[in-house]
């Protein structure tokens, strides 16, 4: 059973290489995703801190923002990464990970994890960014602890596998490229503007309040703002435990369905 | 043991298509199968449900006496399996993906570099092992995708159409590589084909296969002989002396032979002495083609060549 066990974290592990290998061999992948959440930053942002027309209490807008600019850098390549896997379904590759001694829950997690892998190397690129920016350039003030900072890395690995899980779920589900990809963007504008990443909470109607709340993002942006701005980490238990649940759900849901990929 | 056990299987996709009706048959141990037909036919669907990447409508499945889908653990522990699609990541270089696929059949560290370099010699692509495979010719991903499926030791090592879309040339290195490995691990090997050739030179047993059944199973001496004797056909000026079931028309002269080879110079030989003029002697072996028309009703090509060219096709702009 133990052995098991330490065989199928070795299996999602050997996953997350194979990702990591991929990226490797495609670097300029990273740079050219990492413009969008900056321009974000740069346009939106600074336009928006102009007028001063989001309540944003203590912290400039700019400095409010910042860790919803890095969850949209992390959400916008995990929500995407279905396709990913219903382009591996059409080569023979997920075939022959089909057909390995793998349990389909590793797999699944394999893969949720393997989009995490790419929204780290995102997450360093818009993180460096971020801080560099916030050095007197623009009016960003960060939390000045870099314990704090690194501590964001396991965060975005949670996010990122919680929107990978959704977005294999719509593969299992839809199974065309076509058809994940627009549910895929169906979804990212929704759940990006229902977060507390570019206004908070209270600011929204009655009913996107209650939308937010079951929104796994808004859990991730509060993680984020914790750490990158606030430094209370009051929220934190309960933004980790519904990440971690929605997680779970989604691995258990995917896995059921996974059988589905190759009907 | 069988190596595998099929027993009245029926795939049916969307609740409307059928695509397996019915199939059943045993694979011996340490052979080569061949599952020989027209795209369409069902080959594939059967080698997905072998390899536990499909479940049946109806029927039973067992590999090396392990039932499906209760020990598909087991099974996928047991077989390597190369499918039709390419498989080997093309983003990656091929040591890459071997030292991948080592992993996921348990070796770690040193031992599974090791194995890895072994797998790169033994397939003749040391040198290109740092490349990325999108950089491979068709006939090297193959020969990749054979060593990757081979990093477990499998007993039983499955191929759908392991030649599809290659040139003459890699199609005899990728059957040399199935050959060589066949007779240095023992292992069963199973696969699928639309080529006569192939089946012909690689199998010990074939399945004709046609629209989700299978026609007839043999040996290919055995399907040949069911398909008819061979025939010495002479061309001939004047008249021939009589042959037992022997035809002649417009100067031919066909006799039926069971050793075409062996008869030829005593036929050849008979003419002669009559006084014939011989302008030009040959034979005319039953092939497995002859097999296919005989148990199917119509030639293999004439039935899937739209959709071969267009599987090919897309095979070749992935490969680009």
């Amino acid at each position: 059973m133990l052995s098991r066990l330490k065989r199928e974290i070795y299996n999602i592990l050997t996953i997350v290489e194979l990702e990591a290998r991929r990226l490797r061999h495609d670097y300029a992948d990273i740079a050219v995703r990492s413009a969008q959440p900056i321009v974000w930053l740069l346009v939106f942002g600074t336009i928006m801190s102009q007028r001063a027309v989001i309540p944003t209490g203590d912290v400039s807008y700019l400095t409010f923002v910042a860790p919803g600019v890095l969850a949209q850098a992390v959400l916008f390549v995990a929500i995407f990464f279905g396709i990913m896997l219903v382009w591996d379904r059409d080569s023979g590759n997920l075939a022959k990970l089909l057909v390995a001694p793998a349990s389909r829950i590793s797999l699944v997690l394999g893969k949720c994890f393997s989009a995490s892998v790419r929204a780290i190397a995102q997450a360093v690129v818009v993180l460096t960014i971020i801080i560099i920016l916030s050095f007197g350039i623009l009016d960003i003030q960060l939390f000045s602890n870099p314990i704090y900072i690194l501590l964001t890395i396991p965060v975005v690995i949670l996010i990122s596998a919680v929107a990978a899980g959704i977005s294999i779920l719509f593969a299992t589900i839809f199974r065309t490229r076509e058809r994940v990809m627009g549910f895929g963007q169906l979804l990212t504008l929704p759940l990006f503007f229902t977060s507390s990443a570019l206004y908070p909470i209270t600011w929204m109607p009655w009913y996107l309040q209650w939308f937010a709340k079951i929104n796994p993002l808004t859990y991730g942006v509060d993680l984020l703002r914790g750490l990158m701005v606030t430094g209370d980490l009051s929220g934190a238990p309960l933004d980790f435990a519904v990440l971690v649940g929605y997680l779970i759900v989604l691995v258990l849901a995917c896995s059921a369905l996974f059988r589905r990929m190759m009907e | 043991m069988k190596a595998i056990e099929i027993r009245d299987i029926v795939k049916v996709y969307n609740k409307s298509v059928k695509a397996v009706d019915g199939v059943s048959f045993d694979v011996d141990e340490g052979i080569v199968f061949g599952l020989l037909g027209p795209n369409g036919a069902g080959k594939t669907t059967i080698i997905k449900m072998i390899v536990t990447l499909l479940s049946m409508t109806q029927g039973h499945v067992s590999v090396l006496g392990h039932a499906r889908p209760k020990e598909d653990y087991f099974i996928r522990n047991c077989i390597g399996y190369v499918p039709q699609d390419v498989s080997s990541d093309a983003a990656l270089t091929g040591y890459e993906n071997l030292l991948i696929s080592a992993k996921l059949y348990g070796h770690r560290g040193r031992a599974a570099k090791e194995m890895c370099e072994a797998i790169l010699h033994q397939l003749g692509l040391w040198e290109a092992r740092d490349r990325i495979v999108k950089t491979y010719s068709g006939g090297m991903i193959r020969k990749l995708e054979i060593g990757q499926a081979m990093v477990h030791d499998p007993k039983v090592l499955i191929l759908d159409e392991p030649t599809i879309g290659l040139d003459p040339v890699a199609r005899k290195q990728v059957w040399a590589s199935i050959r060589e490995l066949k007779d240095r691990t023992k292992m069963t090997v199973i696969i699928t084909t639309h080529y006569m050739e192939e089946a012909d030179q690689l199998c010990d047993m074939i399945a004709i296969m046609s629209i989700g059944k299978i026609a007839v199973i043999g040996t290919p001496t055995e399907l040949k002989a069911s398909a008819g004797t061979g025939s010495i056909v002479l061309e001939i000026k004047g008249t021939p002396p009589e042959f037992p079931g022997a035809r002649f028309e417009n100067g031919v002269l066909t006799i039926p032979s069971d050793d075409c080879a062996r008869e030829l110079p005593s036929c050849v030989a008979k003419v002669a002495s009559s006084g014939c003029e011989i302008l030009s002697a040959r034979i005319k072996e039953v092939t497995l083609e002859d097999a296919f028309v005989k148990h199917v009703g119509t030639r293999i090509d004439e039935m899937d060549q739209w959709s071969s060219v267009r599987k090919t096709r897309k095979l070749a702009r992935r490969m680009a």
